[in-house]
């Protein structure tokens, strides 16, 4: 779990971008929530290096509503950082699973901690401000975060001007219902760099100095301000023997907004046409498509680590892998599970 | 003069209802199919077994049968039943559209093919397809095999599969519906039988050319078909009956002119005179085929003008009948108009 570190070491700088989400989100009921998070929190204004960590004693802060502007809670008129808490306990029956956090609307910027870690950002922080607050907040808690008890949530806010805080929606931990049977499980931490390498799709390339990023996010809520252009992702994933003579998917969501995806260094799918450093799109909704790679038992090695590596060019605005099912799967789990969706 | 008006109406009407093609069904080949991604030839075949693959609901893309993402090449396998006897020597299996390239099997044999498989690919995706075969390529038991390739978003059999007959084709002698040659734009050479026209698009007659990739088109077209004729009819009176054509046509046999709409609307008969000049693409056409200009291989040039609205060989039957046949069919009982200057200007510009 270093890598949450590291990934808030490069956070230096959170932008929010009024970017179109929504397409192919779940529908709520295809949720079911299974930790509710509204009440009490423990709050406090201002902010402190070590406020995040679940070892750090909050017993003493004021306790307020979430959701409810500070305004609302006896903090009027203040502007500035925030910091809510929460510890709570979670049924050991989910914390193997794959979750969402949702924390509705955040006024202005945000980052979110579970058991130390960062999860998720919104918005940016000053100097380079800016607001998040028309977004809701849904971030993916990593399979086996979660602890039977004392799970600390905490949540560092900035607030530029009027209303500030978590200040509206279902505020909770939710599970999706027929969730999608895995191989693995892709969000999470990836490999990352921008600029553009062909050598960057090859197995025995170095990336041991690249930045880690957070998947599914646009590069620019980590930090990764302003940047349009090429990036490369690049993750190793273990691949049972069991599935040797089974054909698989590999499924990377919906990427903004031109990808070419190679596994062990060979091409196994793109959206868009790639000609050097020249990138046509084949429509502009390219960046809505949902890739899902199909691959044959050649294509990949049972019983071995697989190199999965995303070369991905981004025009203008939001960039990366941001949305959508980001896993491994075999062929008849991808699709019973998308019939289950459309029935 | 009620009466006229009404049975103006009617034609309307009905002009308007049969516009892709009138087919008559005999097999509905929607529900359940056999699915598998992926691309072997072996699957084309009749005798390959296909239980292991898994089943989707047609019509309906690949995507929404749970195959979300997909883009490449995947296959579609349906076993029918014909437990009918069919006289007719022609049948069709009108499959719609298919997203983007396809290519259809019977029973292992090719039966046709729409847009370009990669490397050099082509979509199709908005083109309707109706393929037809011969009655031989039938068995009782029958295997319909569907190579598709998509390259992105939405793929596979996105409408109703239909095996139909034309019970209109029960009077031609020769059959020239299906597969013809064919080419937007105009030139005089492509009345000539020698023009190489290989290079051409592939089109289903009859079917409007908008249900065939030519959304929109107004203007030339033309149409070419190379057939033979059998040894019994070579000493008959024969018609060549070209269904309905919107709108002008000028046709050609061998690189000699066999007839036009125009001539047809110049012979109009005095108590056909209510029907307007403008109504050409209303006309059934029928010309008589000169003894002398038969020949061992014969070659069919259709130009084409469409004014607006749909275009093309729209309406059958398409082929050749013996006069006395002809006259005893009741296809001769339709509307003649008169030649307006758009037309005329037309047939200037075809043959000056």
């Amino acid at each position: 779990m270093v890598v949450f570190r590291i990934i808030y070491r490069t956070v230096i700088i959170f932008i929010s971008l009024n970017l179109i989400t929504g397409y192919y989100v779940l529908k709520s009921q295809d949720l079911e929530k299974i930790i509710d998070l509204k009440g009490k929190w423990r709050f406090s204004i201002s902010e402190k290096s070590d406020w995040e960590k679940n070892s750090f004693d909050d017993s003493n802060w004021d306790l307020v509503n979430v959701p409810s502007r500070w305004e609302n809670e006896g903090y009027y008129g203040y502007n500035g950082y925030g910091f809510y808490r929460k510890t709570f306990n979670s049924p050991s029956s989910v914390n193997s699973l794959t979750l969402e956090l949702h924390l509705g609307y955040i006024d202005d910027a945000d980052v979110v901690y579970l058991n130390g870690e960062i999860i998720g950002a919104s918005g940016s922080f000053p100097p380079n401000y800016s607001t998040a607050y028309k977004s809701f907040r849904r971030y993916v808690i990593p399979e086996n975060l979660l602890k039977p008890r004392n799970n600390v949530l905490a949540i560092k806010v900035y607030d530029f001007e009027l209303t500030g805080g978590i200040v509206g929606g279902d505020i909770g931990i939710f599970k999706e219902k027929n969730a999608l049977v895995v191989i693995e499980d892709l969000r999470g931490k990836w490999k990352f760099k921008t600029g553009d390498n062909l050598a960057f799709k090859k197995t025995d390339y170095d990336d041991s100095k690249w930045d880690e990023i957070w998947v599914p996010s646009f590069w620019e809520n980590l930090g990764y301000r302003n940047y349009d252009g090429f990036a490369w992702y690049r993750k190793k994933v273990f691949i049972p023997q069991e599935y040797k003579d089974k054909t698989i998917v590999l499924a990377l969501g919906q990427i903004d907004d031109n990808d070419q995806t190679f596994l062990n260094g060979k091409l196994v799918g793109q959206i868009g046409d790639f000609d050097g450093n020249n990138v046509k799109q084949w429509s502009n909704y390219d960046y809505r498509q949902v890739r899902a790679y199909y691959l044959s038992p050649n294509q990949f090695k049972a019983g071995q680590y697989n190199l999965i590596a995303v070369r991905v060019y981004d025009i203008k605005k939001g960039g990366g892998m941001y949305e959508g099912v980001i896993a491994l799967a075999e062929l008849k789990k991808f699709v019973l599970y998308w019939r289950n969706k459309n029935e | 003069m009620k009466l006229r008006i009404t049975l103006i109406t009617a034609l309307v009407i009905f002009s308007v209802k049969g516009q892709a093609s009138d087919l008559d069904v005999i097999v509905k080949l929607s529900g359940s199919w056999k699915f598998s991604i992926g691309d072997s030839i072996a699957w084309a075949g009749k005798n390959f077994n296909h239980d292991k693959w898994d089943e989707v609901i047609v019509p309906g893309s690949w995507e929404s049968n749970g195959y979300v993402g997909y883009n490449g090449y995947a296959w579609y396998r349906k076993k029918f039943i014909i437990d009918e006897y069919y006289e007719d020597k022609t049948f069709y299996l009108d499959v719609g559209k298919i997203d983007d390239v396809d290519e259809v099997y019977i029973n292992g044999h090719k039966i046709g093919s729409r847009g370009i498989f990669p490397p050099h690919y082509k979509t199709a995706y908005n083109q309707h397809r109706i393929y037809s075969f011969p009655a031989s390529y039938l068995d009782k038991e029958n295997i319909i095999a569907v190579r598709v390739y998509d390259k992105q978003m939405d793929g596979g059999l996105i409408d109703n599969v239909n095996l139909c007959v034309d019970y209109n084709n029960s009077m031609l002698e020769v059959d020239l519906s299906g597969e013809w040659k064919f080419k937007t734009s105009h030139n005089k050479k492509w009345k000539d039988p020698d023009y190489n026209d290989s290079d051409w698009e592939n089109i289903f007659v009859p079917m409007n050319w908008e249900s065939q990739n030519y959304e929109e088109y107004d203007g030339y077209a033309w149409y070419r078909k190379t057939f033979t004729v059998p040894d019994n009819l070579t000493n008959q009176d024969l018609m060549l009956v070209l269904g309905k054509i919107d709108d002008i046509d000028i046709v050609y046999l061998n690189g000699k002119i066999l007839g036009s709409v125009l001539k047809t609307i110049d012979d109009q008969r005095p108590n056909r005179q209510f029907i307007n000049k403008k109504n050409a693409w209303n006309v059934l056409r029928s010309y008589e085929i000169p003894k002398e200009l038969i020949r061992e291989n014969n070659t069919i040039c259709i130009a084409v003008y469409d004014t607006h609205g749909k275009g093309g060989i729209y309406k059958g039957p398409v082929g050749i009948m013996t006069k006395r046949n002809f006259a005893r069919s009741g296809l001769d009982d339709s509307p003649f108009g008169k030649a307006d200057n758009i037309i005329e200007a037309f047939i200037y510009e075809l043959i000056y």
